[in-house]
Parts: structure tokens; C-alpha cells; sequence
């Protein structure tokens, strides 16, 4: 039935009114808690619980006032943990909850397809708790730890205040409903949904924006490994070591020991660390500078080439056992991360608000006001578009119980916004001149000492005071030739852990290692990213092809997929030697494009949530999703609106254009930060690339918007709408829903504990 | 120090729950449930079975 017989036909009928008919097995002990018991439980207010809230909620308020109003000369790094922990549980506790009662109304009763599905391999009913884990490593990377770091020139205080209000009410909000939605409808990808809720043309426009997001999204990762890498014989060193050591770690899997997967993390965490150790010796001889001290265009084209093997490669001899490695160390350092910030408790000397972010043009180190461009910078952390491919697709097929899906999904996300928070803390924790003399491009400092400290001080911030003195000395500390123009985030980061680190373990002696630590997990992550997104991005573009060239759906067919994994690979690659080869700088232009893209997507998910919301006909209830989309989709459309449409050369991307074309039919030999005509026409070509992708972008979204908000309407006139809900399957499994199990979930696994273990586990369905 | 032993070894577990390690107890427990009568794949045939699976359908992994 094709979608609008199927909207005709069911339109007037309200969505979940079957609840009623769910009978579960009355030989098997309760599947979930009963719906009286567990309302009593969490209305029952103790005077305990009372009093601990309250003392959460003081502490929380006590930190805010710290951050927000006191603002003393320095500010302790210890505040934001407070104020960003107290918050997150408060909007657990009382709004994510708030949001189960009036929007998701998960019901335990009902099989989630990991049950009904199973088939011990992707579809199997996973502990709560490790599922956690599991969803927080594939939605968590190098993004939460890049974006902030770029934000802080505008001050502590609007990255601080958008990554922990933007998380509770944007970012936490999308990943849950997105992940409960998906449950609901057999584990369906965010692109199935959109086609089921939006029809064809919606559908076909997400799937297409989807696509051209992930593209860039890699590309400008990538621009950010390689940022981090040029002329740094050390970093690259240690970061191509990764390579031997994962094909040694997927050998080791498939023939030595097979499943043995911690056993073979550890192992090569270990050689990662020698790596780390090791660059630096090489790195010191002579011929380790010569021959690992690379251009970033080299770098590029070896990240490009490197990118399309790994992408043909089987994925247990690369791909997997990096990821692997990067799991474990993404929960080791995270939590590191965490134990020295509270253990260090750094001293902030960064203001609230910068002089740049009263300034329409923005700072030197991302351009453009602090609104819109405040909130594309910071994605990741506050509201990630991306994460709803993770939420649909992957994590359904594990979840065990519905109710589960707010710890998952919105606990989840909290953590990576946690993530966020202590990266901006690392990165403001360093001196302000230095972070300026890094972060400021090469067409400003002329990648020199001499340069960066006349450009930095020129640039009138108070306090700041930038010496040759203080950059020499801390590109030494870190076993660096220079930190000048280091743009890109993840040096500024790695400084700033380094700095953190440093008088936790080991002392100026150890900045060094610390330093090449973090760019070594920095390029991990996104290394990762960047081979899974070429193959999930490949898989795409073969399904799509598949509709015209039916043989480009056969997995098995090899020149299908090397065209494909060459066509993505070049889509990306060219953008990234774009941005490598800018003669503006290159992360400054694009980052925002990023940021776009990555809420854009976030704004093409809410839509499809807002569509399923308005169609289940809770209206009273639909600001909670309507709140983020309409923010979402104002700050992208604007800062969409401005890189296209904005006089100011800087900000607008066809500003430029026309102003370098200008200048080049004046005959002009060079031209603002271009020295040559060469350079003036990439600028004019990159211009163009950036302009026409924001236009892409900006279309698509607003078809799928549009359309979701014409379904809307057309289900607020019709009382709800379709019920793209896949059938109900009873369940017949019990598991708790928190981090912790409740008195009553306590007392019902008790009754399953009793029964013998095979009648435990009975599969509704067969696979 | 039995607390603190109890608290690693859970740690450990937990991290190889995360990390995978079990898949094919899973697998197995999964088995003996809905083909009781049929063995079950050998272990080092259920590893490959699981990366080439990955082959096909690749996850996403987020930025």
C-alpha cells in the first residue's frame, strides 16, 4: 500500500490505543512493573530523597551564580563541573521524565525488537548498563572536543550556557525520542523513517541531505587531523604507528584469539603508548624529522589515499580493531579527563564574555556574530544531528525494555555534553595570548613567533599580554617546533590537557607525553569516524544507485563498491584539500559548515519526531519537541542564510567570491590574505564549493521541515494520524530501566531469579 | 580488601561486556534456547561470522 493510501486510510484513527490488549504470559512472573506500583514509587517523596535534591539543586544553583553572576578576576574549574552535573540530574530526574510520561509513554508489556528479533548477533537483548557504553562510544568522538575549544573565544560563559541548557532541552531530547521512535518501528534507520512519516519526497530530501552532511562532516574531521599532524614529525609518527599496530591487533583477532577483544585493546594500547614514547626519540634523531616532518598537503593526500583502502579492506584486518582501540581509550581518558580536572581544579582567567562576542563580525578564530555562530560552532555536546543515525538503527536492535530508552538516549547524550563541558574547561584553563597565537590562522600570524605575538596583541584583549617569550617555551614543553596557527581545536586541547595533566602526573617533564596523548586519541576518534562514515556513506550511495542500477545493491559485487567507496572518498578528499590548500585558513571558513550540517541533520530528525508526535495526537505536548526544531532550524537557516547572503567578506561565502573574482578581473596580483593570483582563484573556487553546499543544505532542510510541519497541521485537523508502529509483540522478558533498579524491579527479578533458566529467556518469535 | 576485589572484577566485566568479549556466550545462551536440537557454531566461526557481517552492514560511528 503505497504511503498515502496508507495516510488516507488510517487518518482519523489515534495512534497507542492498544495498550489495553497487550496479554502477557500468565505462567511467566511480571514482564514490568505494574503501572499503580511504579507511579507510587516515584511520587513517594521521602524526607531523604527530598533533602538530597534539594542539596543537588543548591549546589548546582550555588555553581551557576559562581559562573553567571560573580565572575570574579579568575573563576575555579570546579564550578563547571558542578553546575553541568547538578544540572544534568535535575533534567533527568524531573524533564526527561516528563517527557516519558507525556510523549514516549514507553510501555514494558510490549517486545522491543531486540527481543522479538533476536538472533544473538545484532539483534540481542543487552544489559541496560553496557548498552550504555555501548551507545555513548558510538555517539561520543572527537567532536564534543573541538567545537568548544573554537566557541572560547567568545568567553566561557555562551559555550557554557549553550552546551548544558542546549543539551537538556535540544540534544538529550533528540537522541531519545529518535532512539524510542526507531524501538518502536523494528529498529528503522532515521532515513526509513522519514520516508514512512514524510512520504517520498520528504524521505528521498533526508536521505540526500544525509548523505551530503556525512560527506562534509568527514571532510572536516579530517581537516582537523591534519591541522593537528602538519609539521609535527612527532604526531605523525606516533598516529601512522596506529595503522601496523591495528592490522597486528585484527591478525591477532582472526587466527591467534579469536573473541579475545580486551585482551588485544590492552595489548595495543600498550604499543600505542610506546608509539607515543617512541615518536618522540624518532622524532628527536635526524632523520626522524626528515622523513616524518610533512607538509599538511602530503598529510591530506595520505589521510585521502589511507581512507579509501581502509574502506575496501575487510573490516576485522582495520577498521574493527581500531575501533576497539578507540572504545577503550575514549572511556579510559574520558574519565581521566574528569579525575584531573577535580582533582587539579584549574584557576579561569578567561571572562565570561570576550570583546568578541558584542562583535558582529565575530572573532579571529571562527567569523561571524556570536548569534547564530555560537551555537553552530558547539554541535556536538549540545545538540548533535548525527546521533540520530546512531539512535536509529544500531541501539534499538539492542535495547532491551522500552522504558530503558530515556537512560540510553538521554542519559547518554548527557554524558558527551559532560565531555564537552571539560573541553572547553582544558581549553580555557591555558593562557588567552596563547590561545589566541594557536587557534588565529596562518594568513594572520605568517606561522611565525614574531607574527602571532604582534597579531595577538593587536588584537586589544585585556589582560593579555603575549611574550615570544611564553610560545617558544610551551612548544618546547610539548616537544613541538612551533604552536603558531596550530587552528583546528584538537592542538589547543591537547595543551590545555597537557597543562591539566602535567601537575596532576608527571610535571613539565611529562607535557610532552601528554601532549602527543591527546593528539594520538584526538586522531584515533576521528580516524574512526572517518572510515566508518565512508562505508556507511558508500552503503548509502549504493542503495541509491540501486534504484536506477539494481546490480549497485548487490553487496557482494566488488567494482560496485570500489566505485562507490572511490566516489565518497573523492567527494570528501576534495573538500578536505580544499580546506588544507585555503589561503584564508581553511578551519575558520569551513568549521561553521560543519556546524550547520550537523544540526541540520538534528533539525531533519526533530522534524520526523514532530511529525510522529503530532500523528500520535499529543498536541498539548508537542512544544517539547516543536522548541528545539524551531531553534534548531533558526539558527541553521540564519547561519545558513548569512554565509550566503552576508555583505561581509569574512562571514559570507559569496561575498568573498565576488570580491577575490573582483579583484581578480581588476588584474590584481594579490588580494587580502592571497599572495598570488593562483591563490586568489582557489578562493574564488572554494568560495563557490562552500556557497553552493550552504544553499544544498538550506534547501533540503526546509523541504523536509516543510513538509513535516504540513503533516502537522494536517494531523492537528484529523485529531492524530498514520501509526507507523510496528505491530505489538508481547513480551516475555523483565530487566529494570535506570542505572539503578527500583524496589519493586528489585522484588519482580527476585520471581525470574526463582524460575529455571531455561524458561528465563523465550523468544516470542523465531528468528 | 574482598570489597575491593569484588569491585574490580565487577569493573572488568563491565568492560568486557562493553567491549564485546561475550558475544558468543550470547550467542550460545541464544542458541540453546531456539535450536535446541542443532549445534551451535564453533567459536572461531561465530568471530568471523560477526566481522564479515560488519563487512555488509557497516554501523555508523559518530563524530
Amino acid at each position: 500500500m503505497s504511503y498515502d493510501a496508507r495516510h488516507e486510510k488510517d487518518s482519523a484513527v489515534p495512534a497507542s490505543t492498544t495498550a489495553a490488549t497487550i496479554e502477557q504470559d500468565p505462567t511467566l512472573p511480571p514482564v514490568a512493573v505494574p503501572d499503580d506500583e511504579r507511579e507510587a514509587e516515584e511520587r513517594h517523596w521521602t524526607p531523604a530523597k527530598i533533602a538530597i535534591w534539594a542539596a543537588i539543586a543548591l549546589l548546582g544553583g550555588v555553581a551557576w551564580v559562581m559562573l553567571a553572576v560573580v565572575r570574579g578576576e579568575t573563576v575555579n574549574a570546579i564550578w563547571f563541573v558542578f553546575a553541568a552535573v547538578c544540572t544534568y540530574l535535575i533534567a533527568y530526574r524531573f524533564y526527561s521524565k516528563f517527557i516519558e510520561r507525556a510523549i514516549t509513554r514507553p510501555d514494558d508489556r510490549r517486545a522491543t525488537p531486540a527481543e522479538y528479533n533476536a538472533n544473538g548477533k545484532d539483534y540481542v537483548p543487552t544489559d541496560r548498563r553496557v548498552l550504555f557504553g555501548h551507545h555513548f562510544a558510538a555517539i561520543a568522538g572527537a567532536g564534543p572536543l573541538v567545537g568548544p575549544v573554537l566557541a572560547a573565544q567568545m568567553g566561557y560563559l555562551p559555550g557554557t550556557l549553550w552546551i548544558i541548557v542546549g543539551v537538556i532541552l535540544a540534544g538529550a531530547v533528540q537522541d531519545y525520542l529518535v532512539l524510542f521512535f526507531s524501538t518502536r518501528r523494528g529498529g528503522r534507520s532515521l532515513g526509513q523513517m522519514a520516508r514512512d512519516q514524510l512520504g517520498r519526497v520528504g524521505g528521498t530530501a533526508a536521505i540526500l541531505a544525509t548523505l551530503v552532511i556525512m560527506v562534509i562532516i568527514v571532510a572536516i574531521l579530517a581537516l582537523v587531523v591534519v591541522n593537528a599532524l602538519g609539521e609535527s614529525p612527532w604526531g605523525v609518527f606516533s598516529v601512522a604507528m596506529t595503522i601496523p599496530i591495528a592490522l597486528f591487533m585484527g591478525v591477532y583477532l582472526r587466527f591467534l584469539r579469536p573473541g579475545k577483544i580486551t585482551e588485544v585493546s590492552i595489548i595495543g594500547f600498550v604499543l600505542l603508548m610506546a608509539a607515543i614514547i617512541g615518536g618522540g626519540m624518532v622524532a628527536d634523531t635526524e632523520w626522524g624529522a626528515a622523513a616524518f616532518t610533512l607538509d599538511r598537503t602530503t598529510i591530506a593526500w595520505g589521510i585521502i589515499i589511507y581512507g579509501f583502502i581502509a574502506a575496501i579492506l575487510p573490516v576485522w584486518l582495520l577498521l574493527a580493531p581500531r575501533d576497539y582501540l578507540s572504545t577503550f581509550m575514549k572511556i579510559g581518558t574520558i574519565f581521566m579527563l574528569a579525575a584531573a580536572i577535580i582533582f587539579v581544579r584549574p584557576e579561569i582567567s578567561v571572562p565570561a564574555f570576550s570583546e568578541f562576542a558584542g562583535n558582529p563580525a565575530g572573532g579571529p578564530v571562527v567569523p561571524g556574530s556570536l548569534f547564530p555562530f555560537l551555537f553552530v560552532t558547539i554541535a556536538c555536546g549540545a545538540l548533535s544531528g548525527f546521533h540520530a543515525l546512531i539512535a536509529s538503527g544500531t541501539t534499538p536492535k539492542l535495547l532491551e525494555k522500552e522504558r530503558q530508552a530515556r537512560f540510553i538516549g538521554y542519559g547518554g547524550m548527557l554524558m558527551e555534553s559532560f565531555v564537552a563541558i571539560m573541553a572547553l574547561v582544558a581549553a580555557i584553563s591555558i593562557d588567552r595570548g596563547l590561545y589566541f597565537a594557536m587557534n588565529v590562522s596562518a594568513a594572520n600570524t605568517g606561522g611565525t613567533i614574531e607574527g602571532a605575538v604582534a597579531f595577538v596583541n593587536s588584537l586589544g584583549l585585556t589582560g593579555v599580554n603575549l611574550t615570544p617569550e611564553l610560545l617558544a617555551e610551551t612548544a618546547k614543553n610539548v616537544g613541538e617546533e612551533s604552536i603558531v596557527s596550530r587552528t583546528g581545536g584538537a592542538p589547543t586541547l591537547a595543551v590545555g590537557l597537557a597543562h591539566i595533566m602535567q601537575s596532576f602526573i608527571g610535571g613539565t617533564a611529562m607535557m610532552s607525553f601528554w601532549y602527543h596523548f591527546a593528539i594520538m586519541f584526538e586522531a584515533l576518534f576521528i580516524l574512526t569516524a572517518v572510515d566508518a562514515g565512508t562505508r556507511v556513506a558508500r552503503f548509502m550511495l549504493q542503495d541509491t544507485l540501486g534504484n536506477v542500477i539494481p546490480r549497485f545493491r548487490d553487496a557482494s559485487w566488488t567494482v560496485g563498491a570500489w566505485i562507490c567507496t572511490a566516489i565518497m572518498v573523492a567527494a570528501w578528499g576534495a573538500i578536505l584539500i580544499m580546506g588544507v590548500t585555503d589561503p584564508l585558513g581553511g578551519i575558520n571558513t569551513l568549521f561553521p559548515l560543519f556546524g550547520i550540517a550537523n544540526q541540520l541533520l538534528a533539525a531533519i530528525a526533530l522534524a520526523v519526531c514532530l511529525a510522529i508526535v503530532a500523528d500520535r495526537g499529543y498536541f498539548k505536548y508537542l512544544w517539547v519537541v516543536a522548541l528545539p526544531l524551531a531553534f534548531a532550524t533558526v539558527v541553521t537557516v540564519t547561519a545558513s542564510l548569512y554565509k550566503i547572503f552576508s555583505p561581509v567578506p569574512a562571514v559570507g561565502y559569496w561575498a568573498q567570491n565576488a570580491a577575490f573574482r573582483n579583484a581578480l578581473e581588476q588584474g590584481e596580483e594579490s588580494f587580502g590574505t592571497a599572495p598570488t593570483r593562483a591563490a586568489m582563484e582557489a578562493v574564488v573556487r572554494n568560495t563557490f564549493v562552500q556557497g553552493t553546499l550552504s544553499i544544498l543544505f538550506v534547501t533540503l532542510t526546509v523541504i523536509v521541515i516543510g513538509i513535516a510541519v504540513y503533516r502537522t497541521i494536517r494531523a492537528f485537523q484529523n485529531g492524530g494520524g498514520i501509526n507507523t508502529e510496528d505491530p505489538i509483540v508481547p513480551s516475555r522478558i523483565f530487566a529494570g530501566s535506570g542505572i539503578w533498579s527500583s524496589k519493586a524491579e528489585k522484588r519482580i527479578q527476585k520471581e525470574w531469579d526463582a524460575l529455571p533458566v531455561e524458561r528465563r529467556r523465550v523468544k516470542a518469535r523465531h528468528e | 580488601m574482598n570489597v575491593l576485589q569484588a569491585g574490580l572484577t565487577a569493573a572488568g566485566r563491565y568492560v568486557k561486556a562493553v567491549m564485546g568479549d561475550n558475544a558468543y556466550e550470547v550467542y550460545l545462551a541464544h542458541h540453546a534456547v531456539t535450536h535446541p536440537d542443532t549445534p551451535p557454531m564453533p567459536e572461531r566461526v561465530f568471530w568471523r561470522e560477526r566481522d564479515d557481517e560488519q563487512d555488509r552492514n557497516p554501523q555508523g560511528r559518530c563524530c
